[in-house]
């Protein structure tokens, strides 16, 4: 994959993450114990072999910069290619960003794409938890001489349908050439959703950008790609594996409690490759003699003397005696103090519960409380 | 010219026999400690946090795990452009080459790696040693004695203490006396084998302990003996904390247990003072239905069924259900199955226990001769093997 370059859109579908985005970007959001949500798809680029990768950022991304710093972890940290963090760019002549979708997003990377010597793109939002590997997908990309290449996943049955809006199907003709890109609506009859991972080839993508940043063309990616299908040849690409899509509180929550599930955390974190995410250099966790944990993920530097079940927690996280933390999700340097219960509550980072404070929430209605607060 | 002001330097060649299987692979100073760090990590860190940031790891002794370890020296923060983490192996000059003979001779031999910094003091450290100290505190008082050599010392129990080298101080800290390994200590203050030397001083003794054929070209024999009859100024610092030697099995496993203690000497969780280690790249651990973990030290990467009590568990080890785990240390990716009880052991890296092993829980067993190695009970099992399902394994025992 020396011919392939990487872009990951660091935001979008914040809307739904609450207080969890109001200081960070989605790609920023801290998960499974000691993660954040990009680490996903930026091992996964890494791990297919791509060393250049461009990072689309608009808004808060402090936390993302502090988070990925020189791509070192990734190892990213490249005299050639590496990690490029791609701020929000504007010029007098550039549209106004935010309200024209993602050409003008990707504006900012035009130089980025120009400079880079490889022919294809993958391109990406951040928000997905997966571990992918993308020959495959560029192989077929190539052979079946492709101008866009769309990997999809299979949904079925078609239980979930309140997670569905702002999502794309895909219809595929037998050569697998795509037929339909269409947003879900009630009359939906494809099984195909989009991952909306991209495979690109640069040129194509150089002269969307020219191109609709001279007619103002709007929309997502998807949008403007179901505009030329009839024109383009682009391709389906079938991804089976794990992927959770983060885009609301529900499937924040959902998506971690998935991973307590031993074959998901097996595939997940090991392969095809491995999840890359900055190093603490915390201690080992210490268990005290009342711990009582069961189901439970708990990443380096807690401090547990209390009853933990279905539970995630993140680094440095200290439960207190007496305490009983059970389908819950607690951020990084939280403290749970002396007989303090918690149900269903997420905890964001450096938050401190005060002793035989009690917070049930139900799975419909998860507790949220914010950074830093004190209950 | 650059110069520094102070560089550190790491003797990490010895064999460390007396550790059995564990080094039989790997130098002492690689043999992994504390559930996710290796014994080096302790002075390369405290060097970091001591702003001390050129630091050369003399390696001579199966040097391949140490060097892959160390790296370009990231995870400790010493990959600098004008300093950072050496490797220094003997090699091959233009007249000879030679292994390093002692301590002393394997600075001499380095003597052209020193240069290149021109520093004004020099810090030896040992490969070794389980300890958190700052070293800036005792080079200002290095500095403020105007001393030409300071040593380290701890008050170790009288009882212990003819197996160290002994000082005699005066009331200004000054060391008027010097005993290697005494038969009848007449202090308690014993080296900790943590020398910070004046660089232009030094440089003449050890091509001076050089030159005599008569030297073992030890520091502690040779080197400070002679500088100490010579009148140098000699001072001791005293070091108040938790620290060390893990030579021996027994002294490994004690270093462990310690650790879990519920107000351990040693705080691994001080923010100020963290020691760092390279990273092995794992998910958290996850910790079952039916686990059940108390008074031990878990880390990233294990996945844990079974019942786990005052032990360690490192990066990747993996417990199946109804196991029993109890005093032990786990090496990364020790697999243990199911149904097996283990007491009181030491397992080396990616070695696995199949199915309802009985491991240190019997006394003896016709066929398996107590190790030299082990004592105390302690059962030690090496690197890299497969124990059969439903092995029993006695006390004391060491399997290669």
């Amino acid at each position: 994959m020396k011919d392939v370059l990487g872009i990951i859109f660091a935001e979008g579908n914040e809307d739904g993450l609450g207080a969890l985005t109001t200081m960070r970007s989605v790609a920023a959001v801290p998960i499974a114990s000691r993660y954040r949500v990009i680490d996903f798809i930026m091992s996964s680029m890494v791990n297919s072999g791509i060393t250049n990768i461009g990072i689309i950022t608009q808004r808060n991304y402090k936390s993302l910069m502090d988070h990925l710093g020189s791509g070192k972890e990734w190892d990213l940290n490249r005299k050639i290619g590496g990690l490029l963090l791609i701020p929000p760019f504007s010029s007098k002549d550039a549209m106004n960003s935010n309200t024209l979708g993602d050409l003008s997003d990707l504006s900012g990377a035009l130089d980025f794409l120009e400079k880079s010597p490889q022919k294809y793109v993958v391109l990406s939002k951040s928000h997905l938890i997966c571990n992918l590997n993308f020959n495959e997908a560029f192989n077929q990309h190539v052979e079946r001489n492709a101008v866009v290449t769309i990997l999809y996943k299979n949904l079925e049955p078609m239980s979930e349908s309140s997670g569905l809006k702002n999502r794309y199907f895909l219809k595929t003709d037998d050569e697998g050439r795509i037929t339909e890109i269409k947003g879900y609506s009630s009359t939906n009859d494809s099984t195909s959703i989009s991952l909306n991972i991209y495979i690109i080839n640069k040129e194509f993508l150089l002269y969307l950008i020219r191109d609709g940043l001279a007619i103002g063309e709007k929309g997502t990616l998807s949008e403007i790609f179901s505009r030329r299908l009839q024109h383009m040849r682009m391709m389906g690409y079938n991804c089976d594996g794990f992927v959770a899509r983060i885009d609301s509180i529900k499937t924040y929550y959902q998506a971690n409690m998935m991973i307590l599930n031993q074959d998901i955390f097996g595939k997940l974190f090991f392969e095809p490759g491995l999840i890359y995410t900055k190093v603490k250099d915390e201690a080992p966790t210490k268990y005290q003699e009342s711990a009582a944990v069961k189901n439970s993920l708990i990443a380096d530097g807690c401090i547990i003397n209390g009853t933990v079940e279905n539970s995630i927690i993140f680094r440095g996280v200290k439960i207190e005696k007496g305490a009983y933390v059970k389908d819950s999700i607690i951020m990084q340097n939280s403290e749970v103090r002396e007989n303090a219960i918690l149900e269903h509550v997420i905890l964001d980072k450096e938050v401190i519960i005060r002793q035989d404070i009690r917070l049930t929430g139900q799975e419909s209605y998860l507790i949220l409380i914010n950074k830093g607060a004190i209950v | 010219m650059q110069k520094k002001e102070c560089i550190a330097l790491i003797l990490a060649g010895g064999q460390g026999s007396r550790l059995g299987v564990l080094t039989k692979k790997v130098a002492k100073p690689a043999v992994n400690f504390g559930g996710k760090y290796r014994i080096i990590d302790f002075p390369l860190s405290n060097c970091t946090n001591s702003n001390i940031d050129t630091v050369g790891v003399l390696t001579q002794y199966q040097p391949l795990e140490l060097n892959s370890y160390i790296g370009s020296g990231q995870p400790w923060d010493l990959d600098r452009s004008f300093g950072g983490v050496y490797l220094l192996p003997p090699y091959m000059k233009s007249e000879s080459g030679e292994w390093y003979k002692g301590t002393a001779n394997a600075i001499y031999q380095n003597m052209n790696f020193i240069q290149m910094y021109n520093p004004d003091h020099i810090l030896i450290l040992s490969g070794d040693h389980i300890y958190k100290m700052n070293y800036s505190k005792m080079l200002d008082f290095h500095i403020k004695n105007n001393a030409d050599a300071t040593i380290s010392c701890i008050d170790v129990p009288w009882e212990q203490a003819s197996r160290f080298g002994i000082m005699e101080t005066d009331q200004n800290m000054r060391i008027v006396k010097f005993y290697e390994k005494p038969l009848t200590p007449v202090s308690n203050m014993a080296s900790m084998g943590v020398y910070i030397f004046k660089w232009t001083v030094l440089k003449n003794y050890l091509i001076k302990d050089e030159m005599d054929t008569a030297s073992s070209n030890d520091f502690g024999k040779n080197v400070i003996p002679t500088m100490l009859s010579e009148d140098l100024r000699i001072f001791a610092y005293k070091f108040k904390g938790y620290w060390k030697d893990v030579g021996t099995i027994q002294s490994l496993w004690e270093a462990n247990m310690e650790l879990l203690y519920k107000k351990p000497a040693m705080n691994m969780f001080d923010k100020g003072w963290k020691i760092y280690s390279k990273n092995a790249i794992q998910p958290p651990h996850y910790v079952a239905d039916g686990a059940v973990i108390k008074d031990s030290l878990v880390t990233e990467g294990s996945v844990i069924y079974g019942k786990v009590k005052n032990s360690i568990i490192s990066s990747g080890v993996k417990i199946g259900k109804n196991a029993v785990i109890e005093n032990s240390v786990l090496f990364p990716g020790v697999v243990v199955e199911e149904g097996c009880t283990i007491k009181k052991a030491m397992i080396g890296e990616r070695t696995v226990i199949s199915e309802r092993c009985e491991i240190g829980v019997a006394e003896n067993i016709s066929g398996q001769e107590p190790s030299k190695i082990c004592s105390d009970g302690i059962v030690l099992i090496g690197p890299d093997l497969v124990i059969g399902k439903g092995t029993k394994i006695a006390k004391n025992v060491m399997v290669e």
